[in-house]
């Protein structure tokens, strides 16, 4: 009799087509657990930290692509949090002293790790990174005035801050770690902030005549692009087409046409709740930041 | 494999020692053993020391028989006539399910913008399983195998569709087990059919897989696994010891493919290391690394060259030689190129190749191994 091969092409029909079904079903397991409980957090953004499609007369979808994604523009703090200590607590190997002879063997090119990272919408951080800006704008004008420096400088200086406070994402990296419920715990407000998984990078910076070497990095997250589902379509392309004609108000500041409700699951990935295409009239105000503006700091050239 | 499973002619009982072919491969094997025998026995007869008259028409007809079953049920080759089309067809196959996977790909995108969520999932998931649907139906059909590599590949690449785009719908973290599963399908189909093409598109998808893990394992995010060459190492040394640890009875054509890939997955990374030392884990000076990837380069490609020879694994002489050659030629860029007339400096890059040439002319002679005679 005939021994029956090991493997024959039944056996790797029925292999393959159980490939694919066990693979589909891990995924819709892991969408359904990220989703499971209803959202963990849920961010009322705009299209201040949505940056959308932008609208060509031409083809605004691409022809070869009918998708349209929604991108999350996260801002990284002008705050050095990232110091070697946290490093240390993110995974990195920060033994070697930045400044010894082998450190930067040691810290070249050193390769990111998967973090939790927070990220917090109009909160702490966006005020003092505007207060920095705003101190900024007054040395220049300090400046300016004592002749030390142009005028371009304090026109450059208070459109950083104008737009930084009218345009720029409102979402900030404030934190990261590698015990998600721990980061859950410290940041619990689900309207303001939301744990993703991110990764975290190292270098290191040389010494400098007046520092020394220090490690530091930076940190992003892994998921910044959100395919919108076809029953959303309408509008985001509504108010993409509205983002790419609007014009500024006064101040450089531009009106708003867009707001959606992203929501985190617990395993912190995120889907689109709703959407909204704003009507484009005087823009209102979108941040609670703008009564906590100190006084005479607009934004304006010249003003006071 | 492709067997119509008891519709073929019963072959000829097989010489002593030797066994009914149990693929493709082996059989063509076969067949190009029995054409070269014919054309040597004309060139006996022209020389007058052919087979007694009797004696040759009963090895014809024997002949004419095997290869007609032979071609009755593995639809082999038995012509010079006939190889070179099947040369043709496999390179029409690979190239119509290149373009025919990549229009697969592309169709979805084109439309997927305009359909609901469930639609999308559906057809994601669908098209997989009718591109193995339509792979069996062609192994059933055609017994070649082409139309089944073609239909083999498109189905591979809608699955690979399949998982990516069901990432993007669901803003999923990317994950290397994709890889896994993606080397699961390819190398299910590839032993299921013997579909070469897919074997390789398993090992590749196997290699990602591997390399992913192993920097992973050090702590690092997976996908920049790519920027530490030295993290394919593991995947391909282990490449290498498949065909010793699992031997292809019934497809003796894998062997070579799991041979070539792992030195390949061995060789690249040294090589690009050997230009590139920050790219190492190892906490040395670049200039030192470069140098010792450049020495290990040289170690294994003469390593692979001696094994092959010995081995008589062509794959291994060859990949090595090249690999040789170019650990060789890029060298003499470094030393050469800026200082030393560029006609010298091409002059040299000959020499160097037609030493090769004498040196693989004398292993050649060594390899020789006289034939027993009867």
């Amino acid at each position: 009799m005939t021994r029956r091969p090991l493997w024959d092409r039944r056996r790797g029909l029925l292999a393959a087509a159980l490939a694919v079904v066990v693979t589909n079903a891990a995924v819709f397991a892991h969408v359904g657990w990220n989703r499971a409980g209803g959202p963990v957090a849920r961010l009322e953004l705009t299209d201040r930290e949505i940056r959308l499609p932008y609208y060509n007369p031409s083809s605004f979808a691409d022809d070869e692509d009918t998708g349209l994604a929604l991108h999350l523009d996260v801002q990284e703090s002008a705050e050095a949090w990232l110091d070697r200590e946290r490093l240390g607590e993110l995974g990195f190997d920060v033994r070697t002293d930045p400044g010894a002879k082998g450190a930067p063997i040691r810290y070249r090119n050193v390769l990111p790790r998967d973090v939790w990272l927070v990220l917090e919408l109009d909160g702490e951080t966006l005020r003092r990174h505007l207060a920095g800006l705003a101190e900024e704008v007054e040395e220049t004008r300090r400046a300016v005035a004592a002749g030390e420096q142009e005028q371009p400088a304090l026109e450059w200086a208070e459109g950083r801050l104008a737009e930084a406070r009218w345009n720029g994402s409102r979402l900030f990296a404030v934190d990261a770690g590698l015990d998600r419920g721990g980061l859950r715990e410290r940041y619990p407000e689900p309207e303001r902030y939301a744990v993703v998984p991110g990764t975290a990078r190292i270098w290191l910076v040389g010494k400098t005549k007046d520092e020394p070497a220090y490690l530091t990095g930076d940190v992003s997250p892994t998921v910044t692009r959100l395919q919108v589902p076809l029953r959303f379509r309408r509008e985001v392309l509504r108010a993409g087409r509205a983002y790419s004609e609007r014009e500024t108000v006064s101040g450089g500041r531009y009106p708003r046409v867009f707001r959606a409700e992203v929501a985190f699951g617990r395993l912190g990935e995120p889907w689109l709740e709703s959407v909204e295409a704003l009507s484009v009239e005087a823009p209102a105000s979108d941040s609670q930041t703008e009564s906590d503006m100190p006084d005479g700091i607009d934004g304006e050239s010249g003003g006071g | 494999m492709t067997d119509p499973e008891g519709t073929a002619p019963p072959v000829p009982p097989a010489p002593p020692g030797e066994g009914r072919p149990a693929s493709k491969q082996e059989a063509q094997r076969r067949a190009d053993r029995v054409l070269a025998f014919r054309a040597e026995l004309r060139a006996l007869e022209a020389e007058g020391a052919g087979l007694p008259a009797a004696e040759a028409e009963r090895i014809g007809r024997h002949h004419d028989s095997l290869l007609a079953a032979l071609a009755e049920r593995f639809d082999v080759d038995v012509t010079e006539g006939e190889k070179g089309l099947s040369r043709g067809m496999r390179i029409a196959a690979f190239l119509g399910a290149l373009a025919l996977a990549a229009s697969v790909v592309l169709l979805f995108y084109r439309v997927w913008g305009i359909i609901s969520t469930p639609v999308q999932v559906a057809v994601l998931v669908a098209a997989p399983l009718l591109g193995l649907a339509a792979t069996e139906l062609a192994a059933r059909r055609e017994r070649s195998g082409y139309f089944a590599t073609l239909a083999g590949l498109v189905a591979f690449a809608a699955f690979v569709l399949n998982v990516t785009a069901l990432g993007e719908i669901f803003a999923i973290t990317p994950s290397d087990t994709a890889f896994l599963a993606w080397a699961a399908f390819a190398f299910a189909i590839a032993y299921g059919y013997g579909l070469r093409v897919l074997l390789v598109a398993g090992i590749a998808s196997l290699v990602m897989f591997l390399s992913a893990r192993t920097g992973a394992w050090g702590g690092w995010y997976w996908l920049h696994f790519g920027e530490r060459p030295e993290n394919f190492l593991p995947a391909g040394l282990l490449l290498c010891a498949v065909p010793t640890v699992l031997v292809h009875r019934r497809l003796p054509d894998f062997a070579p493919l799991y041979r070539l890939f792992g030195l390949l997955t061995v060789l690249l990374p040294v090589l690009v290391l050997a230009h590139w030392g920050a790219g190492s884990y190892l906490p040395l000076r670049s200039g030192t690394l470069e140098s010792i990837y450049q020495v290990l380069g040289f170690v294994l490609s003469a390593l692979a060259i001696g094994v092959g020879i010995r081995k008589r694994w062509n794959e291994w002489v060859n990949l090595g030689t090249v690999f040789f050659v170019i650990f060789t030629w890029t060298k003499f860029v470094d030393w050469f190129w800026d200082w030393m007339p560029k006609y010298m400096f091409f002059l040299i890059v000959a020499a160097t190749a037609v030493a090769a040439l004498w040196v693989l002319q004398r292993l050649r002679g060594l390899a020789r191994r006289p034939e027993a005679t009867p």
